[in-house]
């Protein structure tokens, strides 16, 4: 009874508010180890879940797989043309593609698009798809199957997985069993046809992209298959599931896969491509590529830009080696055996997590576990505000912290058409400003509890939204507090270090592209981290800058 | 020793000051709905427009009209039919919709001019510009939200109250509770305003309550008439029931539109089974009752307070809320900003922050629900949920902040004291 009438009695109040804001930077930083350190231990089984099947419709490795027993001579052909298509010119591959399609009775048509994923470069591509329509299914929903034709960043081309693709095809159309239609996609770049394919099927085509010409209903799910190179064999399968900003597929189309892989086909399986699986410094290093790579956003392969329109789709990704020991056919089997495991599907993934972090194969930790990773973090950095009595002057305070924000906004909004020199100057230019603004220490203050209660309920936004991007973005912010209270010269070199627009510049190695890049990835990508940096992380920064400076 | 003005020179300078804040808004809101692209935005969104209050739904009834289909037979006509033929004249005037753009900039003018005429002298300038420049206001009119007619029907109601023209006030109340129905929660307070500041003390027949009330009814009745007109039923024998009222009424009474909005109803009524939806459906349209009689009473010195307050808490428990009704109670409330509430709410800076956390949260998991499809009902109600708590909390500090007020006007010792409550 005593603490609670202390509590409410205002000197006691007043006497705890007292409290917290001389002991915040204490409790701030707290947190901010807490957050820090807290996916080192998500890594340890006590934490973590094994994974489970949660839609009893998929029982995935149930059925009898049959591909290639006689679909392997067939398939070593599909290599051999793939090979002579190289040396060919572009047209005859396109149209030797839609003829082996044809052939096997699939109705395809094409779609022209053209990019410019740097100021300098044009692609043009086409992609191929076609439709085999489920012989005794309604054409409400579908599955797709993705193989890329080449990838922009290395020009090599997916061998194996355009001719396992078209094999399939053959092969499938021979069955009477499926529910849903099947399409059959191949991309030319993997980086830009997927995209505009994925849009163009959902009702939106941006200029420099034809429309769609056929159609077969909603996507329920779909694989993507890479097999690039030259090699036919291979050790082991590699499971990507990530999709732009942060969005995941559902995790029980990933453990169908990897149940499928290892215990019907019996081929190893891989996350993130994760070497060491049942140490702990392997299931950290798995953990850390997948934030990384979500936190940056881009899609990551063919499947990635289906997963925004609810398609839960997965990539198949193989290292081809001469001495591997599974080849061609064995990863048709695989493929098959998750399209009869999709097949009977009656409606949309829902049973299992969209939210989750893979630290291996058969283990995952489920968001209540890893989102306080982010949101301690943003509560550090809120906790910089408590326990000040709140003047009316404080109104200033919060209008110059919105103001800086809103400037903020105006400038991503502008990242289009200004070059690097522009925006950086927009950005620069503030900080004199804020500080011969903020040389008041009262507002000073008062602009640098608010700037960080600002920067911790937007942290906290971005982490709902996006987590591995909300966990960067509060691992980077976090010197933001410390620099007004070091000396000046100290503050002024770890908040130059602190650039979240240079960080995220040398991060996505974009180099003197780094607006064009900016604007290309929310454009075509729609891919929220650039205006999130340029209008969140890097208005935090101009403030905490200024207060340093001033 | 400050030199004290005259009256006529206030009233001078206030005058020139809102003559400018009205240019000044009337141009950004035009501006606003006219050249930028913002309404296309902002129409469907999920917090600022539901089955009553929805833009969309108003052009679709249009269209229904222009395609001679009687729009009350079916479900989507939730517009009464005043909101109705006064979008149908607008759009008719001129091509496109300019004169419908500017109609509404030019209500939600009206509404900062009434606002600012209902404060004392020296406040005007403050709530008037207050109310043109806020941001929530904007975005309220950018998306086109019929709320924008309901919320100056109010607000005029309340100024004609305050002004003491009783029958023109009890005129607007009518037609605000034509529309939407609930504004008839406010008669009561109203109706005290009305007797505070009656403008003919001796010379009333029936004593000004009867008076306010019997011309409540009876425009109720007028309205009611010439609304079947418009709907095409005039014809019906007095006691049939047209078609629009049960469109427009029955879903009000008996929410069976469960699309989601930012109050509580949806949700609950989403996953009750039919036996119990009878009794949850009078217990929570009874809740909305239960407020009118208490507060009147307890604030019957300040009745304008007490109406304010009820709009606050309709915000809330309504089943059919937007932001525009929160943001018709913040900005009442800046009538008593300056007398009562500034320096006395306890809870300031933890609701700035709940508010903040709402305008970011909902947002977002509205998107995560929808759109991504990763998320699902429960991120958004939640966020919901604590939107009611804030707004809720507020209505009980700035009562708090009122009650206050009021102990340091009988015992001034109290002023800038805490109050311990043991």
């Amino acid at each position: 009874m005593g603490l609670a009438a202390y509590v409410l009695r205002p000197e006691g109040r007043r006497q705890i508010a007292q409290i917290l804001e001389r002991h915040r930077l204490h409790i701030a930083t707290f947190l901010f180890v807490v957050g820090l350190l807290w996916p080192l231990g998500l890594a340890d089984d006590r934490v973590n879940e094994p994974t489970r099947i949660s839609e009893n419709a998929l029982m995935p490795g149930q059925v009898q797989t049959y591909f290639g027993s006689g679909d392997f001579k067939a398939l070593n052909a599909f290599r051999n043309e793939v090979r002579l298509w190289q040396a060919g010119d572009r047209e005859s591959r396109l149209d030797s593609i839609e003829g082996i399609l044809a052939a096997a009775g699939i109705a395809t048509a094409r779609q022209h698009y053209s990019v410019r994923p740097r100021p300098d470069v044009v692609i043009n591509g086409t992609n191929i798809y076609g439709i085999l329509h489920a012989p005794r299914g309604d054409t409400t929903e579908s599955l797709a199957l993705l193989a890329s034709w080449t990838r922009d960043r290395d020009g090599v081309v997916n061998e194996g997985g355009v001719a396992i693709l078209l094999g399939l095809a053959r092969y499938f159309k021979r069955w009477g069993l499926w529910s849903k239609d099947l399409i059959f996609i191949v991309p030319e770049h993997q980086e830009y046809g997927s995209q505009v394919w994925a849009d163009a099927y959902h009702g939106e085509t941006p200029g420099g992209s034809d429309s769609l010409v056929r159609r077969a209903g909603l996507i329920q799910a779909a694989v993507d298959l890479e097999f690039y190179g030259q090699d036919n064999r291979f050790d082991d399968i590699d499971v990507a599931y990530d999709g732009p900003n942060g969005q995941l597929s559902n995790l029980d189309l990933v453990n169908s896969a990897i149940h499928i892989t290892k215990h019907q086909v019996g081929i190893g399986a891989t996350v993130q491509h994760g070497r060491e699986e049942e140490t702990w410094k392997g299931k950290v290093s798995t953990l850390w590529k997948a934030l990384r790579s979500s936190a940056v956003g881009v899609p990551t392969g063919s499947h990635s830009p289906l997963i925004p329109y609810r398609v839960d789709a997965i990539s198949l990704r193989v290292k081809g080696k001469s001495d591997g020991m599974h080849d061609d056919a064995s990863f048709g089997r695989v493929v098959e055996g998750i399209v009869r495991s999709l097949n009977n599907l009656l409606e949309h993934m829902h049973a299992s997590y969209f939210f989750y972090l893979l630290p291996n194969t058969h283990r995952f930790v489920s968001i209540a576990s890893y989102l306080p990773a982010a949101l301690l973090m943003a509560t550090g950095q809120s906790v910089l505000a408590m326990g000040r009595p709140t003047k009316d002057s404080d109104m200033l305070a919060v209008g110059i912290v919105l103001a800086t924000h809103a400037l903020g906004a105006a400038i991503w909004q502008s990242a289009n058409r200004a070059s690097n020199v522009s925006i950086a100057m927009a950005y620069v230019l503030q900080i004199p400003a804020l500080s011969i603004l903020l040389n008041k220490q009262a507002l000073r203050s008062q602009v640098d509890a608010y700037r960080s209660l600002a920067l911790g309920l937007l942290l906290g936004m971005i982490s709902a939204l996006n987590f591995s991007l909300g966990y960067v973005l509060a691992a980077g912010t976090i010197v933001f507090a410390y620099a007004p209270r070091l000396p000046r010269p100290a503050g002024i070199v770890v908040m130059l270090s602190a650039c979240p627009a240079l960080l995220h510049a040398l991060a996505t190695k974009s180099g003197e592209n780094f607006t064009y890049l900016a604007a290309f990835d929310w454009s075509f990508y729609h891919c929220w981290t650039p205006p999130t940096i340029l209008a969140i992380a890097m208005p935090a920064w101009t403030l905490a800058f200024a207060v340093v400076l001033s | 020793m400050v030199e004290p003005r005259t009256i006529e020179a206030v009233r001078q300078e206030s005058t020139f000051v809102i003559g400018g804040l009205v240019v000044v808004g009337l141009l950004v809101r035009i501006c606003l709905l006219w050249y930028t692209g913002l309404s296309n935005g902002l129409e469907g969104r999920v917090e600022l427009s539901t089955a009553f209050t929805s833009f969309l739904r108003l052009k679709e009834c249009a269209k229904l009209t222009l395609l001679q289909i009687e729009p009350y037979d079916g479900d989507i006509c939730t517009h009464h039919p005043f909101m109705l033929n006064l979008y149908l004249v607008l759009a008719h005037l001129v091509d496109g919709e300019l004169a419908v753009d500017v109609a509404y900039a030019v209500a939600d003018t009206v509404t900062g001019v009434v606002l600012g005429l209902m404060a004392d002298e020296g406040d005007r300038a403050f709530v008037s510009g207050i109310y043109m420049l806020s941001p929530v206001g904007l975005i309220i009119l950018a998306s086109k939200s019929t709320a924008v007619w309901h919320n100056m029907l109010v607000v005029i109601a309340m100024a004609l109250a305050v002004h003491g023209s009783s029958y023109m006030s009890m005129a607007f109340l009518a037609l605000a509770t034509s529309i939407s129905m609930y504004p008839a929660l406010l008669l009561p307070a109203l109706v005290m305003v009305l007797r505070k500041n009656a403008r003919r003390p001796g010379s009333l027949l029936f004593g000004p309550v009867i008076e306010a009330v019997s011309a409540y009814v009876m425009q109720l009745g007028l309205l009611y008439a010439q609304a079947r007109r418009l709907a095409g039923e005039g014809g019906l024998a007095w006691w049939a029931v047209p078609g629009f009222v049960r469109t427009v009424y029955e879903p009000l009474v008996l929410v069976y539109d469960l699309t989601p909005n930012v109050g509580l109803w949806w949700y609950f009524f989403v996953e009750m089974f039919d036996d119990f939806r009878a009794f949850f459906l009078g217990v929570f349209q009874l809740h909305l009752l239960i407020y009118v009689a208490p507060l009147c009473i307890r604030l019957a010195d300040d009745p304008l307070f007490a109406a304010t307050t009820l709009l606050g808490l309709l915000a809330v428990f309504k089943p059919y809320p937007t932001l525009a009704d929160t943001h018709l109670y913040w900005s009442l409330l800046l009538l008593w900003w300056r007398s009562t509430i500034r320096g006395r709410l306890r809870y300031s800076f933890i609701l700035g922050c709940g508010i903040a956390f709402c305008a970011l949260f909902g947002p977002a998991f509205y998107h995560l629900w929808i759109v991504a499809g990763t998320g699902n009902a429960n991120f958004f109600y939640a966020i919901t949920l604590v939107w009611a708590l804030v707004q809720g909390w507020l209505v009980a500090d700035v009562l708090f902040a009122w009650v206050k007020k009021a102990y340091e006007v009988e015992d001034p010792t109290a002023v800038g004291q805490e109050i311990i409550l043991e």
